[in-house]
Protein backbone atom coordinates (compact mmCIF):
# COMPACT_ATOMS: atom_id res chain seq x y z
CA UNK A 1 0.00 0.00 0.00
CA UNK A 2 0.90 3.60 -0.77
CA UNK A 3 2.96 5.41 1.82
CA UNK A 4 2.63 9.43 1.99
CA UNK A 5 6.27 11.15 1.83
CA UNK A 6 8.45 11.78 4.66
CA UNK A 7 7.09 15.02 5.75
CA UNK A 8 3.54 13.87 6.01
CA UNK A 9 4.36 10.73 7.92
CA UNK A 10 6.27 12.85 10.46
CA UNK A 11 3.57 15.16 11.00
CA UNK A 12 1.76 11.65 11.66
CA UNK A 13 4.40 10.90 14.38
CA UNK A 14 3.93 13.90 15.66
CA UNK A 15 0.84 13.22 16.79
CA UNK A 16 1.08 10.72 19.13
CA UNK A 17 3.34 12.37 21.24
CA UNK A 18 1.21 13.30 24.26
CA UNK A 19 2.18 14.92 27.79
CA UNK A 20 1.49 12.77 30.94
CA UNK A 21 -2.08 13.74 31.36
CA UNK A 22 -3.22 13.27 28.37
CA UNK A 23 -1.62 9.47 28.29
CA UNK A 24 -3.92 9.13 31.45
CA UNK A 25 -6.86 10.85 29.33
CA UNK A 26 -6.22 8.00 26.54
CA UNK A 27 -5.22 5.08 28.45
CA UNK A 28 -8.60 5.01 30.92
CA UNK A 29 -10.57 2.31 31.70
CA UNK A 30 -13.28 4.30 29.77
CA UNK A 31 -10.89 3.73 26.54
CA UNK A 32 -10.57 0.30 27.21
CA UNK A 33 -14.41 -0.62 27.52
CA UNK A 34 -15.05 2.02 24.22
CA UNK A 35 -12.78 -0.68 22.64
CA UNK A 36 -14.48 -3.81 24.14
CA UNK A 37 -17.85 -1.94 22.82
CA UNK A 38 -16.63 -1.48 19.44
CA UNK A 39 -15.36 -5.52 19.23
CA UNK A 40 -18.88 -6.46 20.82
CA UNK A 41 -20.53 -4.41 18.30
CA UNK A 42 -18.89 -5.97 14.95
CA UNK A 43 -18.11 -9.76 16.18
CA UNK A 44 -20.44 -12.40 15.38
CA UNK A 45 -19.93 -14.39 19.21
CA UNK A 46 -20.48 -12.93 22.20
CA UNK A 47 -17.00 -12.02 23.48
CA UNK A 48 -15.46 -13.01 26.97
CA UNK A 49 -17.21 -10.61 29.99
CA UNK A 50 -14.84 -7.57 30.21
CA UNK A 51 -16.51 -7.04 33.75
CA UNK A 52 -13.68 -5.79 35.54
CA UNK A 53 -12.81 -3.02 33.06
CA UNK A 54 -16.81 -2.26 33.55
CA UNK A 55 -16.97 -2.26 37.11
CA UNK A 56 -13.77 0.41 36.93
CA UNK A 57 -16.28 2.05 34.81
CA UNK A 58 -19.38 1.58 36.95
CA UNK A 59 -17.22 3.27 39.84
CA UNK A 60 -15.58 6.05 38.08
CA UNK A 61 -19.63 7.13 36.97
CA UNK A 62 -20.65 6.59 40.99
CA UNK A 63 -17.59 9.23 41.76
CA UNK A 64 -18.95 11.24 38.90
CA UNK A 65 -22.52 11.01 39.89
CA UNK A 66 -21.52 12.15 43.88
CA UNK A 67 -19.42 15.20 42.66
CA UNK A 68 -22.38 16.08 40.57
CA UNK A 69 -24.74 16.08 43.16
CA UNK A 70 -22.38 18.03 46.07
CA UNK A 71 -21.56 20.57 43.44
CA UNK A 72 -25.23 20.82 43.07
CA UNK A 73 -26.03 21.25 46.34
CA UNK A 74 -23.43 23.80 47.09
CA UNK A 75 -24.82 26.12 43.83
CA UNK A 76 -28.47 25.66 45.08
CA UNK A 77 -27.79 26.49 48.48
CA UNK A 78 -26.68 29.79 47.72
CA UNK A 79 -23.48 29.28 49.71
CA UNK A 80 -21.60 30.25 45.95
CA UNK A 81 -23.49 32.83 44.06
CA UNK A 82 -23.62 31.54 40.99
CA UNK A 83 -22.69 34.93 38.77
CA UNK A 84 -19.21 35.20 40.71
CA UNK A 85 -15.71 33.36 39.80
CA UNK A 86 -16.42 30.38 42.23
CA UNK A 87 -19.69 30.07 40.84
CA UNK A 88 -18.76 30.08 37.28
CA UNK A 89 -15.80 27.64 38.32
CA UNK A 90 -17.98 25.58 39.37
CA UNK A 91 -20.47 25.42 36.83
CA UNK A 92 -18.05 24.91 34.10
CA UNK A 93 -16.64 21.87 36.15
CA UNK A 94 -20.41 20.50 36.25
CA UNK A 95 -20.39 20.85 32.89
CA UNK A 96 -17.25 18.72 31.94
CA UNK A 97 -17.85 16.19 34.91
CA UNK A 98 -21.79 15.94 33.56
CA UNK A 99 -20.29 15.54 29.84
CA UNK A 100 -17.90 12.80 30.78
CA UNK A 101 -20.55 11.10 32.45
CA UNK A 102 -23.02 10.65 29.95
CA UNK A 103 -20.15 9.51 27.71
CA UNK A 104 -19.53 7.03 30.11
CA UNK A 105 -23.09 5.44 30.65
CA UNK A 106 -23.15 5.76 26.93
CA UNK A 107 -20.43 3.19 26.32
CA UNK A 108 -21.28 1.10 29.34
CA UNK A 109 -25.11 0.72 28.00
CA UNK A 110 -23.39 0.42 24.47
CA UNK A 111 -21.46 -2.34 25.58
CA UNK A 112 -24.32 -4.70 27.32
CA UNK A 113 -26.74 -3.60 24.24
CA UNK A 114 -24.31 -5.76 21.64
CA UNK A 115 -24.22 -8.53 24.41
CA UNK A 116 -27.53 -8.73 24.95
CA UNK A 117 -28.94 -8.03 21.08
CA UNK A 118 -26.29 -11.39 20.39
CA UNK A 119 -27.81 -13.12 22.92
CA UNK A 120 -31.15 -12.99 21.96
CA UNK A 121 -30.47 -14.16 18.38
CA UNK A 122 -28.98 -16.99 19.72
CA UNK A 123 -31.11 -17.62 22.69
CA UNK A 124 -31.34 -21.21 22.88
CA UNK A 125 -28.01 -21.53 21.78
CA UNK A 126 -26.45 -19.85 24.67
CA UNK A 127 -28.61 -21.60 26.94
CA UNK A 128 -27.16 -25.24 26.12
CA UNK A 129 -23.86 -23.71 27.01
CA UNK A 130 -21.65 -24.88 30.36
CA UNK A 131 -20.96 -22.21 33.00
CA UNK A 132 -17.39 -23.14 32.14
CA UNK A 133 -17.81 -22.25 28.46
CA UNK A 134 -20.09 -19.57 28.30
CA UNK A 135 -19.26 -16.02 27.84
CA UNK A 136 -21.88 -14.74 29.68
CA UNK A 137 -21.64 -12.83 33.42
CA UNK A 138 -24.06 -14.00 35.61
CA UNK A 139 -26.39 -11.19 35.35
CA UNK A 140 -26.42 -11.98 31.27
CA UNK A 141 -27.46 -15.10 32.13
CA UNK A 142 -30.11 -14.64 35.08
CA UNK A 143 -31.45 -12.52 31.39
CA UNK A 144 -31.60 -15.27 29.32
CA UNK A 145 -33.06 -18.09 31.81
CA UNK A 146 -35.86 -15.66 32.34
CA UNK A 147 -36.21 -14.40 28.77
CA UNK A 148 -36.79 -18.43 27.70
CA UNK A 149 -38.96 -18.95 30.23
CA UNK A 150 -41.48 -15.57 28.96
CA UNK A 151 -40.77 -16.23 25.37
CA UNK A 152 -41.81 -20.33 26.11
CA UNK A 153 -44.71 -18.66 27.96
CA UNK A 154 -45.99 -16.66 25.21
CA UNK A 155 -45.33 -19.00 21.91
CA UNK A 156 -47.03 -22.11 23.94
CA UNK A 157 -50.02 -19.74 24.95
CA UNK A 158 -50.50 -18.21 21.22
CA UNK A 159 -50.12 -21.60 19.28
CA UNK A 160 -47.40 -24.22 20.27
CA UNK A 161 -49.82 -25.97 22.74
CA UNK A 162 -52.59 -26.64 20.00
CA UNK A 163 -49.85 -28.33 17.51
CA UNK A 164 -49.10 -31.99 18.02
CA UNK A 165 -46.65 -32.57 20.91
CA UNK A 166 -44.01 -33.82 18.32
CA UNK A 167 -44.17 -30.61 17.05
CA UNK A 168 -43.93 -28.19 20.04
CA UNK A 169 -40.43 -28.21 19.80
CA UNK A 170 -37.82 -24.48 19.64
CA UNK A 171 -34.83 -26.28 19.86
CA UNK A 172 -35.01 -29.39 17.24
CA UNK A 173 -31.42 -30.42 15.26
CA UNK A 174 -32.69 -33.13 14.25
CA UNK A 175 -34.07 -31.61 10.49
CA UNK A 176 -33.26 -30.37 7.06
CA UNK A 177 -32.47 -27.04 9.25
CA UNK A 178 -31.45 -26.76 12.46
CA UNK A 179 -34.03 -24.43 14.45
CA UNK A 180 -30.99 -23.23 16.84
CA UNK A 181 -29.27 -20.04 15.47
CA UNK A 182 -25.33 -20.24 16.50
CA UNK A 183 -23.12 -16.92 16.49
CA UNK A 184 -22.02 -17.41 12.68
CA UNK A 185 -17.93 -17.51 13.70
CA UNK A 186 -17.14 -17.45 9.55
CA UNK A 187 -18.84 -14.52 9.36
CA UNK A 188 -16.10 -11.59 7.97
CA UNK A 189 -14.75 -8.81 10.59
CA UNK A 190 -12.78 -5.74 10.05
CA UNK A 191 -9.39 -5.86 12.25
CA UNK A 192 -6.77 -3.50 13.01
CA UNK A 193 -3.09 -5.01 13.77
CA UNK A 194 -1.77 -3.29 16.55
CA UNK A 195 1.07 -5.53 17.61
CA UNK A 196 3.99 -6.52 15.45
CA UNK A 197 4.88 -10.25 15.15
CA UNK A 198 1.61 -12.04 14.95
CA UNK A 199 1.97 -15.35 13.12
CA UNK A 200 0.18 -15.65 9.66
CA UNK A 201 -3.32 -17.48 9.93
CA UNK A 202 -5.41 -19.41 7.93
CA UNK A 203 -8.41 -18.10 6.06
CA UNK A 204 -9.99 -21.14 4.01
CA UNK A 205 -7.50 -21.88 1.24
CA UNK A 206 -5.30 -18.90 2.00
CA UNK A 207 -2.47 -18.07 4.60
CA UNK A 208 -2.52 -14.27 5.54
CA UNK A 209 0.00 -12.43 7.34
CA UNK A 210 -0.97 -10.08 9.56
CA UNK A 211 1.11 -6.99 9.08
CA UNK A 212 1.59 -4.83 11.86
CA UNK A 213 -0.70 -1.44 11.25
CA UNK A 214 -2.51 -3.55 7.94
CA UNK A 215 -6.42 -2.99 8.44
CA UNK A 216 -7.84 -5.99 7.01
CA UNK A 217 -10.95 -8.19 6.78
CA UNK A 218 -11.05 -11.40 7.22
CA UNK A 219 -13.69 -14.22 8.64
CA UNK A 220 -13.70 -14.05 12.56
CA UNK A 221 -13.04 -17.47 12.93
CA UNK A 222 -9.28 -16.69 11.75
CA UNK A 223 -8.37 -14.21 14.12
CA UNK A 224 -11.06 -15.58 17.38
CA UNK A 225 -8.83 -15.04 20.74
CA UNK A 226 -5.73 -13.40 18.73
CA UNK A 227 -4.61 -9.89 19.99
CA UNK A 228 -6.03 -7.85 17.43
CA UNK A 229 -8.59 -4.47 17.39
CA UNK A 230 -11.87 -5.34 15.95
CA UNK A 231 -12.56 -2.48 14.41
CA UNK B 1 -34.60 -6.04 20.79
CA UNK B 2 -31.68 -4.84 22.55
CA UNK B 3 -30.25 -3.06 19.31
CA UNK B 4 -31.91 -2.79 15.87
CA UNK B 5 -30.45 -5.63 13.94
CA UNK B 6 -28.39 -3.50 11.50
CA UNK B 7 -26.46 -1.79 14.58
CA UNK B 8 -24.26 -5.83 14.23
CA UNK B 9 -23.56 -5.04 10.32
CA UNK B 10 -21.86 -1.29 10.97
CA UNK B 11 -22.04 2.02 12.90
CA UNK B 12 -23.82 4.50 12.66
CA UNK B 13 -22.31 7.91 11.83
CA UNK B 14 -23.19 9.36 14.97
CA UNK B 15 -21.34 6.47 16.71
CA UNK B 16 -18.33 6.73 14.76
CA UNK B 17 -18.02 10.75 15.81
CA UNK B 18 -18.86 9.55 19.08
CA UNK B 19 -15.99 6.99 19.01
CA UNK B 20 -13.36 10.38 17.51
CA UNK B 21 -14.28 12.47 20.36
CA UNK B 22 -11.69 10.70 22.78
CA UNK B 23 -8.41 11.56 20.30
CA UNK B 24 -6.57 14.22 21.45
CA UNK B 25 -6.19 17.59 20.30
CA UNK B 26 -3.81 20.61 21.52
CA UNK B 27 -5.86 23.44 22.66
CA UNK B 28 -4.73 26.86 23.89
CA UNK B 29 -6.53 28.29 27.25
CA UNK B 30 -7.88 31.63 26.83
CA UNK B 31 -8.54 31.38 31.27
CA UNK B 32 -7.24 29.71 33.98
CA UNK B 33 -9.34 26.45 34.49
CA UNK B 34 -9.05 24.68 37.90
CA UNK B 35 -7.88 21.05 37.83
CA UNK B 36 -10.64 18.49 37.56
CA UNK B 37 -11.15 14.86 38.54
CA UNK B 38 -12.87 13.37 35.65
CA UNK B 39 -13.40 9.24 34.73
CA UNK B 40 -9.97 7.92 35.58
CA UNK B 41 -7.84 10.89 34.68
CA UNK B 42 -6.89 14.24 36.22
CA UNK B 43 -7.33 17.48 33.78
CA UNK B 44 -4.87 19.48 35.12
CA UNK B 45 -5.42 23.02 35.73
CA UNK B 46 -5.22 24.95 32.67
CA UNK B 47 -2.94 28.12 32.65
CA UNK B 48 -3.75 31.07 29.47
CA UNK B 49 -1.74 30.78 26.68
CA UNK B 50 -0.71 27.11 28.06
CA UNK B 51 -0.60 24.56 24.92
CA UNK B 52 -2.07 21.72 26.10
CA UNK B 53 -3.84 18.38 24.63
CA UNK B 54 -7.20 17.38 25.82
CA UNK B 55 -9.87 14.90 24.24
CA UNK B 56 -11.54 16.20 21.67
CA UNK B 57 -14.95 16.24 23.41
CA UNK B 58 -13.34 18.10 25.87
CA UNK B 59 -11.90 20.96 23.60
CA UNK B 60 -14.91 21.54 21.75
CA UNK B 61 -16.99 21.99 24.78
CA UNK B 62 -14.18 24.73 26.24
CA UNK B 63 -14.44 25.98 22.91
CA UNK B 64 -18.31 26.47 23.07
CA UNK B 65 -17.47 28.20 26.48
CA UNK B 66 -15.28 30.67 25.01
CA UNK B 67 -12.55 29.45 27.68
CA UNK B 68 -9.97 28.06 24.96
CA UNK B 69 -8.93 28.23 20.84
CA UNK B 70 -8.37 24.96 19.15
CA UNK B 71 -5.03 24.29 17.34
CA UNK B 72 -5.52 22.62 14.03
CA UNK B 73 -4.04 19.77 13.29
CA UNK B 74 -1.15 19.95 11.17
CA UNK B 75 -2.72 17.25 8.39
CA UNK B 76 -5.49 19.65 8.17
CA UNK B 77 -3.47 22.47 6.64
CA UNK B 78 -4.23 23.35 3.09
CA UNK B 79 -0.51 22.79 1.65
CA UNK B 80 -0.72 19.14 3.87
CA UNK B 81 -3.74 18.45 2.53
CA UNK B 82 -2.82 19.52 -1.38
CA UNK B 83 -0.23 17.03 -0.80
CA UNK B 84 -2.73 14.20 0.32
CA UNK B 85 -4.90 15.00 -2.53
CA UNK B 86 -2.18 14.55 -5.57
CA UNK B 87 -0.66 11.69 -3.75
CA UNK B 88 -4.44 10.04 -3.44
CA UNK B 89 -5.24 10.44 -7.27
CA UNK B 90 -1.21 8.74 -8.92
CA UNK B 91 -1.05 6.21 -6.27
CA UNK B 92 -3.01 3.23 -6.15
CA UNK B 93 -3.41 2.56 -2.35
CA UNK B 94 -5.19 4.87 0.10
CA UNK B 95 -3.21 7.93 1.84
CA UNK B 96 -3.00 7.32 5.22
CA UNK B 97 -4.83 9.81 6.77
CA UNK B 98 -5.94 9.51 10.30
CA UNK B 99 -8.31 6.79 11.24
CA UNK B 100 -10.67 9.39 12.31
CA UNK B 101 -10.44 12.23 9.14
CA UNK B 102 -13.96 12.65 8.41
CA UNK B 103 -15.66 12.91 11.61
CA UNK B 104 -12.47 15.02 13.43
CA UNK B 105 -12.55 17.28 10.46
CA UNK B 106 -16.35 17.59 10.43
CA UNK B 107 -16.37 18.62 14.16
CA UNK B 108 -13.95 21.03 14.21
CA UNK B 109 -15.00 23.05 10.92
CA UNK B 110 -18.22 23.07 12.74
CA UNK B 111 -16.99 24.10 15.92
CA UNK B 112 -14.01 26.06 15.97
CA UNK B 113 -13.38 27.24 12.26
CA UNK B 114 -12.61 30.74 13.36
CA UNK B 115 -9.49 29.44 14.69
CA UNK B 116 -8.61 27.93 11.43
CA UNK B 117 -5.90 30.18 10.04
CA UNK B 118 -6.32 28.92 6.55
CA UNK B 119 -8.90 29.24 3.36
CA UNK B 120 -11.68 27.82 4.79
CA UNK B 121 -13.27 26.81 1.43
CA UNK B 122 -10.01 25.60 0.01
CA UNK B 123 -9.71 22.99 2.63
CA UNK B 124 -13.79 22.17 2.17
CA UNK B 125 -12.91 21.17 -1.05
CA UNK B 126 -10.01 19.12 -0.38
CA UNK B 127 -11.94 17.23 2.03
CA UNK B 128 -14.63 16.62 -0.39
CA UNK B 129 -11.72 15.97 -3.24
CA UNK B 130 -10.50 13.36 -0.92
CA UNK B 131 -13.31 11.92 -0.13
CA UNK B 132 -14.49 11.56 -3.76
CA UNK B 133 -11.12 10.05 -5.20
CA UNK B 134 -11.50 7.36 -2.11
CA UNK B 135 -14.74 6.58 -2.82
CA UNK B 136 -13.69 5.22 -6.41
CA UNK B 137 -11.20 3.27 -4.80
CA UNK B 138 -13.16 1.65 -2.69
CA UNK B 139 -15.42 0.71 -4.98
CA UNK B 140 -12.72 -0.51 -7.36
CA UNK B 141 -11.78 -2.53 -4.41
CA UNK B 142 -15.36 -4.19 -4.05
CA UNK B 143 -14.88 -5.78 -7.41
CA UNK B 144 -11.69 -7.32 -6.53
CA UNK B 145 -13.24 -8.81 -2.87
CA UNK B 146 -12.96 -12.81 -2.57
CA UNK B 147 -13.69 -15.44 -0.18
CA UNK B 148 -10.95 -14.97 1.65
CA UNK B 149 -9.50 -11.78 3.08
CA UNK B 150 -9.04 -8.27 1.61
CA UNK B 151 -6.62 -6.17 2.98
CA UNK B 152 -7.22 -2.18 2.96
CA UNK B 153 -4.33 -0.20 4.56
CA UNK B 154 -5.20 3.44 5.06
CA UNK B 155 -9.20 3.22 4.82
CA UNK B 156 -10.57 5.07 7.72
CA UNK B 157 -12.60 4.05 10.26
CA UNK B 158 -16.15 6.35 8.42
CA UNK B 159 -14.81 4.23 4.93
CA UNK B 160 -14.51 1.46 6.30
CA UNK B 161 -18.16 1.46 7.97
CA UNK B 162 -19.73 2.62 4.83
CA UNK B 163 -18.33 -0.14 2.97
CA UNK B 164 -18.65 -3.15 5.69
CA UNK B 165 -21.89 -4.48 5.42
CA UNK B 166 -21.56 -4.79 1.39
CA UNK B 167 -18.36 -6.38 1.74
CA UNK B 168 -19.14 -8.27 4.77
CA UNK B 169 -21.72 -9.79 2.78
CA UNK B 170 -20.32 -10.48 -0.18
CA UNK B 171 -17.71 -12.43 1.10
CA UNK B 172 -19.98 -14.44 3.01
CA UNK B 173 -21.61 -15.40 0.04
CA UNK B 174 -18.27 -15.55 -2.35
CA UNK B 175 -17.44 -18.46 1.21
CA UNK B 176 -20.52 -20.32 0.48
CA UNK B 177 -19.85 -20.37 -3.43
CA UNK B 178 -16.03 -21.31 -3.14
CA UNK B 179 -16.77 -24.76 -1.21
CA UNK C 1 -29.56 -19.38 10.16
CA UNK C 2 -33.20 -20.61 11.05
CA UNK C 3 -35.40 -19.83 8.04
CA UNK C 4 -35.83 -15.91 6.99
CA UNK C 5 -38.16 -14.91 4.73
CA UNK C 6 -35.63 -15.29 1.55
CA UNK C 7 -34.89 -18.77 2.47
CA UNK C 8 -38.57 -20.09 2.45
CA UNK C 9 -39.44 -17.92 -0.83
CA UNK C 10 -36.23 -20.36 -1.78
CA UNK C 11 -37.46 -23.80 -0.57
CA UNK C 12 -41.35 -23.30 -2.56
CA UNK C 13 -39.37 -22.57 -5.85
CA UNK C 14 -40.48 -25.69 -7.81
CA UNK C 15 -37.79 -27.85 -9.27
CA UNK C 16 -38.13 -30.76 -11.89
CA UNK C 17 -38.21 -34.35 -10.52
CA UNK C 18 -38.16 -37.62 -12.01
CA UNK C 19 -39.94 -40.44 -9.98
CA UNK C 20 -37.36 -43.50 -9.93
CA UNK C 21 -40.82 -45.69 -8.78
CA UNK C 22 -44.63 -46.22 -9.28
CA UNK C 23 -46.33 -44.35 -6.61
CA UNK C 24 -50.19 -45.49 -6.22
CA UNK C 25 -52.98 -43.27 -4.92
CA UNK C 26 -50.91 -40.09 -5.26
CA UNK C 27 -52.02 -39.30 -9.06
CA UNK C 28 -54.39 -36.38 -7.63
CA UNK C 29 -51.24 -34.05 -7.09
CA UNK C 30 -51.23 -34.81 -11.05
CA UNK C 31 -53.73 -34.50 -12.29
CA UNK C 32 -56.53 -37.27 -12.55
CA UNK C 33 -54.54 -40.72 -12.52
CA UNK C 34 -54.73 -42.61 -9.97
CA UNK C 35 -50.98 -44.07 -9.97
CA UNK C 36 -47.75 -41.86 -10.31
CA UNK C 37 -45.71 -44.07 -12.91
CA UNK C 38 -42.15 -44.69 -12.41
CA UNK C 39 -40.42 -42.01 -14.85
CA UNK C 40 -42.82 -39.32 -14.85
CA UNK C 41 -41.23 -35.79 -14.67
CA UNK C 42 -42.98 -33.29 -12.03
CA UNK C 43 -41.92 -30.21 -10.97
CA UNK C 44 -42.04 -29.96 -6.81
CA UNK C 45 -40.93 -27.42 -4.59
CA UNK C 46 -37.90 -27.62 -3.47
CA UNK C 47 -37.92 -28.27 0.17
CA UNK C 48 -40.39 -31.37 -0.67
CA UNK C 49 -38.29 -32.51 -3.76
CA UNK C 50 -35.17 -32.29 -1.89
CA UNK C 51 -36.53 -34.76 1.01
CA UNK C 52 -37.45 -36.89 -2.11
CA UNK C 53 -34.01 -37.21 -3.74
CA UNK C 54 -32.27 -38.01 -0.44
CA UNK C 55 -34.70 -40.91 1.22
CA UNK C 56 -34.36 -44.17 0.16
CA UNK C 57 -37.40 -45.95 -0.77
CA UNK C 58 -36.23 -49.02 1.31
CA UNK C 59 -33.17 -49.91 3.28
CA UNK C 60 -31.52 -51.97 0.99
CA UNK C 61 -32.15 -50.37 -2.07
CA UNK C 62 -29.95 -47.67 -3.37
CA UNK C 63 -33.39 -45.67 -5.47
CA UNK C 64 -34.61 -42.77 -3.73
CA UNK C 65 -38.18 -41.88 -4.15
CA UNK C 66 -37.40 -38.79 -7.22
CA UNK C 67 -34.13 -37.66 -8.53
CA UNK C 68 -33.95 -33.88 -9.16
CA UNK C 69 -33.32 -32.41 -12.49
CA UNK C 70 -31.35 -29.34 -13.08
CA UNK C 71 -33.97 -26.32 -13.29
CA UNK C 72 -34.23 -24.28 -16.41
CA UNK C 73 -32.93 -21.40 -14.03
CA UNK C 74 -29.35 -23.08 -14.43
CA UNK C 75 -29.45 -24.33 -17.12
CA UNK C 76 -26.30 -23.61 -20.08
CA UNK C 77 -28.15 -20.34 -21.61
CA UNK C 78 -28.58 -18.91 -18.37
CA UNK C 79 -25.22 -19.58 -17.39
CA UNK C 80 -23.80 -18.15 -20.23
CA UNK C 81 -25.93 -14.93 -19.95
CA UNK C 82 -24.43 -14.58 -16.31
CA UNK C 83 -20.70 -15.11 -17.82
CA UNK C 84 -20.92 -12.59 -20.45
CA UNK C 85 -23.19 -10.00 -19.00
CA UNK C 86 -23.08 -10.26 -15.38
CA UNK C 87 -23.94 -7.04 -14.68
CA UNK C 88 -26.65 -6.67 -16.55
CA UNK C 89 -28.37 -9.57 -16.51
CA UNK C 90 -31.83 -9.27 -15.32
CA UNK C 91 -31.98 -11.50 -12.20
CA UNK C 92 -34.92 -11.57 -10.84
CA UNK C 93 -36.16 -12.02 -13.98
CA UNK C 94 -34.50 -15.49 -13.73
CA UNK C 95 -35.93 -16.37 -10.54
CA UNK C 96 -36.72 -13.79 -7.58
CA UNK C 97 -34.61 -15.38 -5.45
CA UNK C 98 -31.99 -16.89 -8.02
CA UNK C 99 -28.46 -16.24 -5.71
CA UNK C 100 -30.20 -18.67 -2.74
CA UNK C 101 -31.58 -20.86 -4.85
CA UNK C 102 -28.28 -21.53 -6.46
CA UNK C 103 -26.78 -21.52 -3.00
CA UNK C 104 -29.16 -24.03 -1.58
CA UNK C 105 -28.46 -26.20 -5.09
CA UNK C 106 -24.93 -25.85 -4.80
CA UNK C 107 -24.97 -27.24 -1.01
CA UNK C 108 -26.62 -30.72 -2.88
CA UNK C 109 -25.10 -31.30 -6.08
CA UNK C 110 -21.43 -30.19 -7.61
CA UNK C 111 -21.89 -27.62 -10.09
CA UNK C 112 -18.58 -25.86 -10.39
CA UNK C 113 -19.80 -23.87 -13.77
CA UNK C 114 -22.26 -22.19 -11.59
CA UNK C 115 -20.38 -22.11 -8.77
CA UNK C 116 -17.89 -20.08 -10.60
CA UNK C 117 -20.08 -18.16 -12.97
CA UNK C 118 -22.24 -17.16 -10.25
CA UNK C 119 -18.65 -15.99 -8.09
CA UNK C 120 -17.87 -13.85 -10.90
CA UNK C 121 -20.86 -12.37 -10.55
CA UNK C 122 -21.40 -11.69 -7.22
CA UNK C 123 -17.82 -9.49 -7.08
CA UNK C 124 -19.59 -7.61 -10.11
CA UNK C 125 -23.10 -6.99 -9.09
CA UNK C 126 -21.97 -6.06 -5.88
CA UNK C 127 -20.35 -3.72 -6.94
CA UNK C 128 -23.25 -2.46 -8.70
CA UNK C 129 -25.06 -2.30 -5.63
CA UNK C 130 -23.03 0.01 -4.11
CA UNK C 131 -22.81 2.35 -6.94
CA UNK C 132 -26.78 2.39 -6.41
CA UNK C 133 -26.65 3.24 -2.88
CA UNK C 134 -24.05 5.72 -3.39
CA UNK C 135 -26.18 7.52 -6.11
CA UNK C 136 -29.20 6.43 -4.06
CA UNK C 137 -31.07 5.30 -6.57
CA UNK C 138 -33.47 3.18 -6.03
CA UNK C 139 -32.87 -0.60 -5.96
CA UNK C 140 -32.61 -2.10 -9.80
CA UNK C 141 -35.56 -4.30 -10.46
CA UNK C 142 -32.96 -6.62 -11.62
CA UNK C 143 -31.75 -7.26 -8.35
CA UNK C 144 -32.65 -10.60 -7.03
CA UNK C 145 -34.17 -11.04 -3.04
CA UNK C 146 -30.77 -11.15 -1.67
CA UNK C 147 -29.45 -8.14 -3.58
CA UNK C 148 -32.17 -6.36 -2.37
CA UNK C 149 -31.81 -7.19 1.35
CA UNK C 150 -28.11 -6.23 0.73
CA UNK C 151 -29.19 -3.09 -0.98
CA UNK C 152 -31.46 -1.89 1.97
CA UNK C 153 -28.87 -2.59 4.22
CA UNK C 154 -26.12 -0.59 2.53
CA UNK C 155 -28.72 2.03 1.95
CA UNK C 156 -29.18 2.43 5.00
CA UNK C 157 -25.57 3.14 6.13
CA UNK C 158 -25.46 5.32 3.64
CA UNK C 159 -28.55 7.62 4.01
CA UNK C 160 -27.22 7.62 7.83
CA UNK C 161 -23.75 9.21 6.47
CA UNK C 162 -25.55 11.61 4.34
CA UNK C 163 -27.59 12.84 7.35
CA UNK C 164 -24.96 13.23 9.49
CA UNK C 165 -23.74 15.95 6.92
CA UNK C 166 -20.01 15.67 6.31
CA UNK C 167 -17.48 18.00 6.98
CA UNK C 168 -19.90 20.93 9.40
CA UNK C 169 -21.81 21.85 6.38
Amino acid sequence: MSRIRDPIDSIIAGLGKKPDASEQAANRAVIELKKAWVAERMAPTVLPYAGDTLETVMSQIRGLIEFVEEKSLLLHEGDITSSGQDGENIKLQLLVVETELERAKFVARGYLRARLAKIDQSAIYWSTQTPLDTPLSPKEQEYLQRRLIIKEKLYDSSFLLSLHSDLQNLNDTDGAVSMVDEPDLDKPVAIKVTKPGLDPVVCGNDTVLLEHGGLYMLRYSAIAGLPVDIV
Amino acid sequence: MALPGAYLEAFTAEEISFQAEDELITIIPRRHIQEMQLAGWKLPALRPMRRTDVPLWLALLLKKQDRCSIVFPNWMDEAVLKDFVEKERVEPGFSSLPWFWQPQSAALLAGASDDYTGNLDNIRQLLQDLREIRQAKVRQGITLVNESHMQMDGLSLMELNEVRPLMSKTMATLQKLHQ
Amino acid sequence: MYYDINDIETEGQRVPTTFNVTVPHLGHIVGNTETIESGTVLELPLWLAGQLSTVQVDNDAETTFVSLEEPAVFSPDVINALKSAPVSLDLAEQSTVFTNLALHWLQMFDFPELANVLYDAVQQRSAEIYDYAVAQRGAQPQFDESERQLYRLVHGVMRNMRAWQAFGQ
